[in-house]
């Protein structure tokens, strides 16, 4: 019997425990006395009797936890899309009143399609009723503002006897952290100034953590898994993991070239022997003028081989040319090892005077990118060196903007936001693209669009005038995965 | 991770590859010649696991590339497995293709001047319908592209006499817009309006037996 007693009281404790907390007491205000007077709409600001009092931002991607609070975001009050607000009223009693929101003259507008496809893009349009508690005041929890940066807002209340109040603005943005990997040996970007100005000046915040060292790899081909375990092992040393799912993870890299081994390139009606004069051979595959794999990678050649066979003659026939006679020729002296001809010594390689032809094997590079996209995580890849050059800090600044655009979910196509006017995919690049700048065209690859978002690296660091409003739309409540 | 590789052996492997290629032996055949590139080929013996180390999508010499030609040859030549197999919603690499369909080949062709940028383009027919599907090879790497910085122009002298070409490997269902069905084509590529030899490709739904 004890024992059933015991139990029923833990079990009735436990129901307690759970049970949803009783509505606030209400005192209705007394008739026939003066009326009780709407005084203020506030917005709370880290208790239920701290305000904010004057112009406040609004982290509304972060989820209203206390850990996301620093020195510049005090209190999980400055977080998510529903903002703590409270009403006082005179008197201490319960009284009714309505509040609304008031969206600034140029905050972002969604369409229709958006706000069905995505409710964060709503902001609560409708005026609310409420009744203050007994004690002449009610913190509202449920009025949602937009997902958007730069929007601003200001609630107002009103009572039933013709008084109005307003609160202060609140402004929105957004917050992401930086990680930055730097590799050994690549020269990363002294400064992310452009890239963090670039994404404020649409509300998002990038608060750069301290960076991390990671191991070098000489280059990134196709083949990324060395690099993703080298980018991953830094990554996960770093401590940044505390930030996740907020954290986007900067990876710098030395080349990022892919190796192409063409068939042989031929060269016929070529003649060789004593005094004959050296024979230039531009580097072609497909129709394009290629770069000789050279000093990409430490102990990988360029050269495989190459022959001379004369007029006529069969593969008994065949000379050797040993790569002692084979030069790469520079495009530029300043950068040796940018090659794309090679010059074959032929004077004294055959005993006699000669006609036939040359047939020359070698690795060259395919492409190199500016950086490397991997879909979804939370990781962007920038170059430090393309074609034997160092990218200048201006240069990786722009792919950053590029590459978080993506992140970001630029450009928009119409699966979440409206498609911009000039998105594009396919065309020469892959993924979705914008070509202001240039008129609709088959494809872009031989172009250079205006904004950062073009399919193809160029100066241009900003945002065209139409992706700027969707990067102030984008919801990235949800974050990103660690890669 | 080469690209798409994974997921070609995944697919194929499950039963669901090549039976006897429509291709050329490797070690044993000699490289056709321009003027007889558009007859159908006699499928030889070559393991059809060769294919499922394609890595798709690059211009790349595999184990699965025709044999590379005399230096006098010029044209272009393709292998594929005679048969291939999808599963219906299975969807495969960048552009979400049905199947994977390798086709590895080569081209050598003379340069001329002015120099232009060769487009591979390829071709498959319907040979129940005659329905003709075509495409051409385009870049699928979503990295973005770092363009050179530019090279110093090329005379006609420089190029006189060259010859060059390159290695391919597409999967065809990612370039040609084969509908999502069982079919039987015959495919071909052509560079510079020179067409390859003809090859015969079985799609099949499910797991090969």
């Amino acid at each position: 019997m004890f024992l059933v007693e015991l139990l029923k009281a833990v079990v009735e404790k436990i129901a307690q425990l759970f049970a949803p907390s009783p509505p606030a007491p209400t005192t209705p205000c007394p008739a026939g006395k003066e009326q009780p007077k709407i005084v203020a709409v506030e917005i709370l600001d880290g208790s239920n009797s701290a305000v904010l009092t004057a112009k406040g931002q609004q982290y509304v991607n972060l989820p209203g936890e206390d850990k996301w609070n620093d020195e510049k975001l005090k209190n999980k009050d400055r977080q998510t899309q529903r903002p703590r607000v409270k009403v006082r009223f005179n008197k201490p009693c319960s009284e009714s009143f309505k509040i609304k929101l008031e969206p600034g003259g140029s905050n972002s507008t969604y369409s229709a399609a958006e706000e069905a496809r995505n409710s964060n893009f709503k902001y609560e349009k409708t005026e609310k009723s409420y009744t203050t508690d007994a004690d002449g005041t009610k913190i509202i929890t449920d009025l949602q503002i937009a997902s958007a940066g730069k929007d601003a807002y200001k609630y107002s209340a009103k009572d039933n006897y013709g008084n109005q109040v307003k609160s202060v603005e609140l402004e929105t943005i957004r917050r992401v952290y930086i990680q930055e990997l730097k590799m050994q040996g690549a020269s990363a970007a002294t400064s992310l100034s452009t890239f963090i100005n670039e994404f404020a000046k649409h509300g998002i915040e990038l608060i750069q953590l301290p960076s991390k060292q990671m191991d070098r790899l000489d280059n990134v081909g196709t083949d990324t898994g060395p690099f993703m375990t080298k980018a991953r092992a830094a990554y996960n040393a770093s401590g940044c993991s505390a930030r996740q799912p907020y954290v986007v993870a900067i990876a710098y890299t030395d080349h990022l070239a892919v190796k192409e081994t063409p068939p042989a390139i031929t060269k016929s009606n070529v003649q060789v022997g004593p005094g004959k004069p050296a024979v230039t051979i531009p580097i072609l595959v497909g129709g394009q003028r290629k770069s000789l794999w050279k000093n990409i990678v430490t102990g990988e050649s360029w050269f495989i081989s190459a022959t001379f066979r004369k007029n006529g003659g069969t593969a008994a026939d065949d000379v050797n040319i040993p790569i002692a006679r084979v030069t790469p020729v520079p495009d530029d002296a300043s950068v040796p090892d940018d090659c794309s001809s090679v010059s074959i010594r032929v004077d004294g390689l055959t005993p006699a005077a000669e006609t036939g032809t040359i047939t020359l094997r070698v690795h060259t590079v395919n492409r190199m990118r500016g950086g490397l996209s991997f879909g979804g995580g939370n990781l962007i890849c920038v170059c430090t060196r393309a074609w034997w050059r160092t990218n200048s800090t201006a240069s990786q600044n722009q792919v950053l903007v590029h590459e978080m655009g993506h992140k970001i979910g630029m450009v928009p196509d119409g699966t979440s936001l409206d498609r911009t006017p000039n998105q594009y995919t396919g065309k020469g690049h892959v993924g979705s693209h914008c070509h202001t700048g240039l008129p609709v065209q088959a494809s872009y690859s031989s172009s250079t669009g205006s904004c950062v978002m073009f399919g193809a690296t160029h100066a241009n660091p900003a945002f065209c005038a139409d992706c700027a409003k969707a990067v102030k739309k984008v919801d990235i409540s949800a974050g990103w995965s660690a890669f | 991770m080469k690209r798409y590789q994974p997921i070609l052996a995944a697919v194929l492997t499950a039963g669901a590859v090549c039976c006897a290629p429509a291709c050329f032996r490797q070690q044993a055949q000699k490289a056709p010649r321009p003027g007889h590139n558009q007859q159908k080929e006699e499928p030889k013996m070559m393991d059809p696991k060769v294919f499922l180390e394609v890595p798709l999508n690059t211009f790349e010499r595999t184990n699965c590339s025709p044999p590379e030609p005399d230096s006098s040859w010029r044209g272009v030549v393709i292998q594929a497995p005679r048969r291939v197999s999808f599963k219906r919603g299975v969807r495969i690499g960048e552009t979400k293709a049905f199947a994977a369909i390798p086709i590895c080949g080569l081209y050598v062709l003379d340069v001329p001047f002015p120099v232009v940028e060769d487009v591979v383009q390829l071709v498959a027919q319907d040979k129940k319908t005659g329905k003709i599907y075509s495409g051409p090879i385009v870049e699928l790497d979503p990295s973005p592209e770092a363009p050179h910085p530019g090279r110093p122009p090329l005379r006609k002298e420089d190029v006189e006499g060259m010859a060059t070409g390159r290695y391919f490997n597409p999967n065809l269902a990612d370039f040609v817009k084969l509908p999502e069905a069982p079919g039987i084509y015959e495919v071909y590529a052509e560079v510079r309006g020179i067409r390859s030899n003809v090859v015969t490709i079985e799609i099949v739904e499910g797991e090969l037996k």
